[in-house]
C-alpha cells in the first residue's frame, strides 16, 4: 500500500510538471531548463565538467562560489541568479574559459538569513578549489560573511548596495568588494528628480522592516532633508505582508502627496495594486524592486507611471546589458530583474581579474582586482580601485504600458583615497 | 431449547480460538455455538477474559489461531466495519451513543448502515415505536439530543438500536450494570423482543438471578479457558464453577 | 477608510476562517492539529493558477477544479502522513504533518518555481462605498466563503455522509460497530478540508500572489483563530478567524503596522485569560 501511495504521489508531482509546462511551449521548455540548471548547480560538483565544455577549454574547472537565496520569501534572487549563472559560464567557457580552463560556479543556498548566509560562505569557503565567492543580494547578509572574508583571506564580491557596506569595504576589510553602485546614490538621485522635476513637497514613506529597505528609506529620508523636507509619515511593514489597507491607510491619514517606497517585489506588486485600487493617484516613487520585470508582471497596469532609481532594467542603454536581457527571455522564456544581470557582473568581473592575476591564487586574484579601473560590464562600468562603490551607474525610470522607460542615466563620482 | 441439535444451523460459531497478548493467555482455545433465537451467556470472574472474547467477535482483535464463522463465512480476518455490516451488533457496558446527536439520528444511523438503506424508514418507526414501549420509554421524546436521558435509558436505547439493525447476532456487554430493578426488567422484556426476532443474543452479565433465568445456555470463563458450557442448571451444579466463581459470595445481583 | 479596513479586514477574516474550519474537522476527527494545514491554502492556491493561467480555463471552473484536486491531495496527505502513525502518541503524528509542511513547501518550489505568480480575479474591478473604494474580489471572498461553509454545514449536519463523518470524530470504536468504513469516513474528512482551505488559496491569490512560503504566516493565523474562537469549534473557527482579521485590519492601522502578527497573539492571550477555553469552546470529549 505504502508502494502504491509513494507512485502515486511521483505520477502526481510528475502530472503537475507536465501539466505546468502544457499549453504554453516556451513554459515547458522553462521548466525543464530551470529545472535542469538547478539540479546541476545545487548540488556540489567536484569535478563534474559542464555538459556543454568546448573542446578549447581544458583542464580542471576554475571554480568560483555563489551564496543566493534559493528559498524562502526572497527566492526569486536565487532562481535570477540561477538562471544567470547558465548563461555566464556557457559564454565565458565557450569563449575559451579562463586562463584556458572552463569555470565552474558552486552554488550554496544562503537562506534569506544571516545566519544562512554565514554557513553558505563559510562551506565554500572551507574548498581550497574556491578562487573566489560572491555574496548574497542583501546588504545585511553579506556584510554578517565578512569576518569569514578575513579569516579565509578570500575575494568576496558583495551584491549590497548599502553605504554601510560601501564603508566597510573601503575601510575595513581589503577581502571584501562592493561592485555595486551604492544606494546613497540612486536614492538621491530619485528624490532630486521627484522634488525639482516632478515638483513634489510632500512624502509618506512605507518600507520593509528587512534591512536594506530600511536602509533605503532612511537613505530617502536624508536625501529629502537636504531640501529641507520631511516625510509626513513613514510607515514599516514585514516581509511576506499580504494586505496593506492598514498601512495605505495611514499613508492617506498623513495627506502626503506622493508615496515612496522601499520593498522586494511581491510586496512591491501588492502595494501599487492596493494603492491603485483604493483610488489614490498619488505618484509612486519606488525603490528597485518597483521596476523589476516580476513586479509590473503580477501588478499590471498599476504600475504605470511608478518612477524607480533602479540599478538596472532589461531595456538599459548599456549594449552589454541589452544583449544580456535578450538572451535571458530567449533562454527562460521572460524578462529578469537586476540580480540576474548583477550576477553575470559578478562572475564576469571575477574572471576578469583572475585573468590578469594569471593565477588562482586567491591574494594575487584579490589584488588584481584593485587594477581594474573601467570593465564594461552589462550594469554600468567598474572601477575597482577602491574596494567599495565600484559600480557606479544606475537608471532612472519610469513604468509605462509595463515597461520601465528609462528617464536618465545616474551617475556618482567616485572618491579616490 | 431452541435449534440447538443441528450444529449447521450455528448463526456463529469460534472454533479454537486462541489470543495471547504478550504471553498473557486471554482466550485459550474457546469454542461455542450459537443458534438464532437463543440467549447464551457469557459469566466469569473480572479478568477472565469475558470483553476479548467480545473484540474477538467484533474484529478489534484478530484470533492468534482458531476461526470465527458468521453463518458460513469465515471472518476471522475481517475489519469491524464488515462484521458489523454482515450481521453483528454490540452495546457497550458504559453506553456510547452520540451524545451531540438526538436520539432520531443516533438509531437510524446504525439501522441505515446495517440494513444498506433497504428498509422503508416509516418500518423502522413502527418497529421503533414497539420496542420503545417494551422499554418503557415510549414518553421519551426523539427529536431531544442523547445525553438529556438518564444512564438506564442510554443502555436500552443502545440495545434498541442494536435490534433494529436486524443483525444475526447481537452482544450485550453487561446490560444490567448500574440499572435499577425495574430497567433490568426492561432488559429482559428487550432481550425476549430479539428472541421473538430470531436475533442470537450472547449476554456478558455479572447479576446471577437475571443471567440464570434468561439464558437458554451458558459459557463459564475463567483466566482464558473454558471451565464448562451448559444449562443454567448444569452451570449452577456443576463444582469446578463453583470454585471458581459462584461459590464463596461472588455473586453479586447488582 | 474604516470601512475599507472592515471589509478587507473581513475577507481576510474570513479565510482565515476557512483555514481553521479545515484544521478544526481534522482535529475532531482525529484528534491532531494539522501543521500542515497552511500548505493546503498555497497548494490550492497553486493548483488555481495551473488551471487558470497555464491551461486557460475560466477562473470559477478553475476554483473548482482546484478544490477537487486538493480533495485528492487531503486523501494523499491523510494516507501518507495519518495513517500509518495513527496509533502512535500524537507528537509523532504533529512531527509528521511537520515534515509534509515542508514537503509541499519543497514541492511547489519544484513544480512551480519561485517567481511570485497571480491569476485572475473572480470579479475586476473596484466600487465605491460612500468615500471607500472596494475591489470587488473582496467582495467576493466573502461571498464565496460564506457559500462554502453554508455548504459544509449542511453537508455535515443534514447528510448521511455528514453524519457517518460526525460519528466517526465522536468515536471510531462505536461507529466502526455500526459498519462505518472508517478510514473512508477519515479519509473524507481530509479532503473535505483540503478542499475548502485550497478554495481560500485560489480566493485570496490574486490580491496577493503566490509563493511557495507564504502557508506558514496563514497556519499561524488560523491556529490563532482556533484557541479564540474555541477549541474542536467550528463557528468558533469562524468566528475566530473572523477576529483575527479585523483585530489584523485595524489594529494595523491604528496601533502599529509592523507587530501586527503580534497584535494577534496579544489580543489571543487577553482572550484566553478571560475565557479559556476560546468563545465556543467546549470541553473535549472523553473516549470511553
Amino acid at each position: 500500500m505504502k508502494k502504491a501511495v509513494a507512485l502515486l504521489l511521483a505520477v502526481f508531482l510528475a502530472v503537475g510538471l507536465v501539466g505546468c509546462g502544457s499549453g504554453k511551449e516556451e513554459a515547458k521548455e522553462t521548466a525543464a531548463k530551470t529545472e535542469a540548471a538547478k539540479e546541476t548547480q545545487a548540488k556540489e560538483t567536484e569535478g563534474d565538467k559542464e555538459a556543454d565544455g568546448e573542446s578549447e577549454v581544458s583542464g580542471d574547472p576554475i571554480k568560483i562560489g555563489l551564496t543566493t537565496v534559493l528559498t524562502g520569501d526572497r527566492a526569486l534572487e536565487g532562481q535570477y541568479a540561477s538562471n544567470a549563472v547558465k548563461i555566464i559560464e556557457e559564454e565565458i567557457n565557450s569563449a575559451g574559459g579562463v586562463l584556458g580552463r572552463p569555470i565552474e560556479v558552486v552554488i550554496e543556498d544562503a537562506l534569506g538569513t544571516d545566519v544562512g548566509a554565514v554557513n553558505a560562505y563559510r562551506k565554500l569557503a572551507a574548498d581550497d578549489d574556491i578562487v573566489a565567492i560572491i555574496g548574497p543580494d542583501s546588504s545585511n547578509d553579506g556584510m554578517a560573511q565578512a569576518p569569514s572574508a578575513l579569516e579565509f583571506s578570500i575575494l568576496t564580491t558583495a551584491q549590497g548596495s548599502s553605504p554601510t557596506l560601501r564603508d566597510m569595504c573601503n575601510n575595513d576589510n581589503k577581502w571584501l568588494f562592493q561592485l555595486r553602485a551604492c544606494d546613497e546614490t540612486l536614492c538621491k538621485a530619485l528624490i532630486k528628480y521627484a522634488v525639482e522635476d516632478l515638483g513634489l513637497k510632500s512624502f509618506a514613506i512605507l518600507h520593509d522592516t528587512e534591512t536594506s529597505s530600511s536602509d533605503q528609506a532612511r537613505l530617502f529620508t536624508e536625501a529629502l532633508a537636504d531640501y529641507g523636507i520631511e516625510p509626513m509619515v513613514t510607515v514599516p511593514f514585514t516581509t511576506g505582508t499580504k494586505d496593506f489597507s492598514s498601512q495605505i491607510a495611514q499613508v492617506q491619514n498623513s495627506g502626503a502627496e506622493a508615496i515612496i517606497g522601499a520593498a522586494f517585489q511581491t510586496e512591491a506588486a501588492i502595494l501599487v495594486t492596493q494603492i491603485r485600487s483604493m483610488g489614490i493617484e498619488a505618484p509612486i516613487l519606488g525603490s528597485n524592486a518597483f521596476a523589476d520585470p516580476v513586479t509590473i508582471q503580477l501588478a499590471g497596469d498599476a504600475t504605470d507611471d511608478v518612477y524607480c532609481a533602479s540599478a538596472w532594467v532589461p531595456n538599459t542603454p548599456n549594449e552589454k546589458g541589452n544583449a544580456f536581457a535578450k538572451k535571458y527571455q530567449e533562454l527562460y522564456g521572460e524578462e529578469c530583474g537586476k540580480a540576474a544581470a548583477q550576477i553575470y557582473d559578478h562572475i564576469s568581473i571575477i574572471c576578469e581579474a583572475i585573468e590578469r592575476a594569471g593565477t588562482t591564487d586567491r591574494a594575487a586574484v584579490r589584488d588584481a582586482m584593485n587594477t581594474i579601473d573601467s570593465y564594461p560590464g552589462a550594469i554600468t562600468t567598474y572601477d575597482c580601485r577602491t574596494n567599495g562603490d565600484c559600480g557606479r551607474g544606475g537608471l532612472l525610470v519610469r513604468v509605462k504600458d509595463q515597461k520601465a522607460e528609462i528617464i536618465a542615466e545616474i551617475t556618482s563620482e567616485k572618491v579616490i583615497e | 431449547m431452541k435449534n440447538i441439535s443441528n450444529p449447521e444451523n450455528a448463526v456463529l460459531r469460534l472454533n479454537d480460538v486462541c489470543k495471547n497478548f504478550g504471553g498473557v493467555v486471554a482466550a485459550d482455545e474457546i469454542c461455542l455455538e450459537m443458534y438464532p433465537g437463543e440467549v447464551f451467556g457469557l459469566i466469569g470472574p473480572n479478568g477472565a477474559g469475558k470483553t476479548t472474547l467480545l473484540n474477538l467477535i467484533t474484529g478489534i482483535y484478530m484470533p492468534d489461531r482458531g476461526t470465527v464463522v458468521l453463518g458460513n463465512k469465515n471472518i476471522s480476518k475481517q475489519p469491524t466495519y464488515k462484521r458489523a455490516r454482515a450481521g453483528i451488533a454490540r452495546t457497550f457496558q458504559h453506553p456510547r451513543l452520540l451524545g451531540r446527536c438526538d436520539i432520531k439520528t443516533n438509531i437510524y444511523m446504525g439501522v441505515d448502515l446495517a440494513n444498506k438503506r433497504k428498509k422503508k424508514s416509516g418500518q423502522v418507526d413502527n418497529e421503533l415505536a414497539v420496542l420503545m414501549k417494551t422499554a418503557g420509554l415510549e414518553t421519551v421524546n426523539l427529536k431531544d439530543t442523547v445525553d438529556k436521558l438518564s444512564y438506564g435509558q442510554q443502555k436500552l436505547l443502545e440495545i434498541i438500536r442494536a435490534i433494529l439493525c436486524e443483525p444475526s447476532v447481537m452482544l450485550l456487554d453487561e446490560p444490567a450494570a448500574g440499572l435499577n430493578n425495574r430497567e433490568t426488567e426492561y432488559v429482559g422484556a428487550l432481550i425476549q423482543a430479539a428472541v421473538g426476532k430470531n436475533i442470537a443474543v450472547l449476554l456478558i452479565e455479572h447479576a446471577m438471578d437475571f443471567v440464570m433465568s434468561i439464558c437458554d445456555r451458558i459459557t463459564v470463563l475463567n483466566f482464558g479457558h473454558q471451565i464448562m458450557t451448559g444449562t443454567p442448571k448444569e452451570v449452577q451444579e456443576n463444582e469446578a464453577v463453583i470454585k471458581a466463581y459462584l461459590g464463596g459470595g461472588n455473586h453479586a445481583g447488582r | 477608510m474604516n470601512l475599507q479596513l472592515l471589509i478587507s479586514g473581513m475577507s481576510m477574516g474570513i479565510v482565515y476562517g476557512l483555514i481553521a474550519m479545515g484544521m478544526v474537522l481534522i482535529f475532531r476527527s482525529v484528534g491532531i492539529m494539522n501543521f500542515a494545514q497552511g500548505e493546503f491554502l498555497m497548494f490550492g492556491g497553486y493548483f488555481c493558477y495551473t488551471f487558470n493561467q497555464i491551461l486557460h480555463l475560466p477562473i470559477v471552473v478553475s476554483l473548482l477544479l482546484a478544490s477537487l484536486s486538493m480533495g485528492v491531495v487531503g486523501v494523499l496527505f491523510m494516507r501518507s502522513s495519518y495513517w500509518p502513525l495513527r496509533n502512535a502518541q500524537a507528537k509523532a503524528i504533529i512531527v509528521s504533518a511537520m515534515g509534509a509542511s515542508i514537503a509541499f513547501k519543497e514541492g511547489a518550489r519544484l513544480i512551480w518555481g519561485s517567481i511570485p505568480v497571480s491569476m485572475d480575479r473572480v470579479v475586476e474591478g473596484t466600487v465605491k462605498i460612500g468615500t471607500a473604494s472596494v475591489q470587488w474580489q473582496h467582495i467576493a471572498i466573502i461571498v464565496v466563503s460564506a457559500v462554502i461553509m453554508i455548504l459544509v454545514y449542511i453537508l455535515l449536519e443534514k447528510t448521511f455522509i455528514g453524519n457517518m463523518m460526525q460519528a466517526t470524530a465522536q468515536d471510531q470504536y462505536m461507529a466502526s460497530l455500526t459498519g462505518i468504513p472508517v478510514i473512508f469516513s477519515i479519509g473524507l474528512t481530509f479532503a473535505l478540508s483540503a478542499m475548502i482551505t485550497g478554495v481560500g488559496g485560489g480566493l485570496l491569490a490574486p490580491i496577493f500572489f503566490l509563493n511557495n512560503v507564504m502557508g506558514g504566516t496563514a497556519g499561524a493565523k488560523a491556529f490563532a483563530a482556533i484557541v479564540i474562537g474555541g477549541f474542536g469549534s467550528v463557528p468558533g473557527a469562524i468566528i475566530g478567524g473572523l477576529i483575527v482579521g479585523l483585530v489584523e485590519a485595524f489594529g494595523g492601522a491604528y496601533i502599529s503596522s509592523t507587530y501586527q502578527l503580534v497584535l494577534i497573539y496579544v489580543v489571543l492571550i487577553a482572550i484566553l485569560m478571560i475565557r479559556p477555553q476560546g468563545i465556543f469552546g467546549e470541553k473535549i470529549q472523553e473516549k470511553a
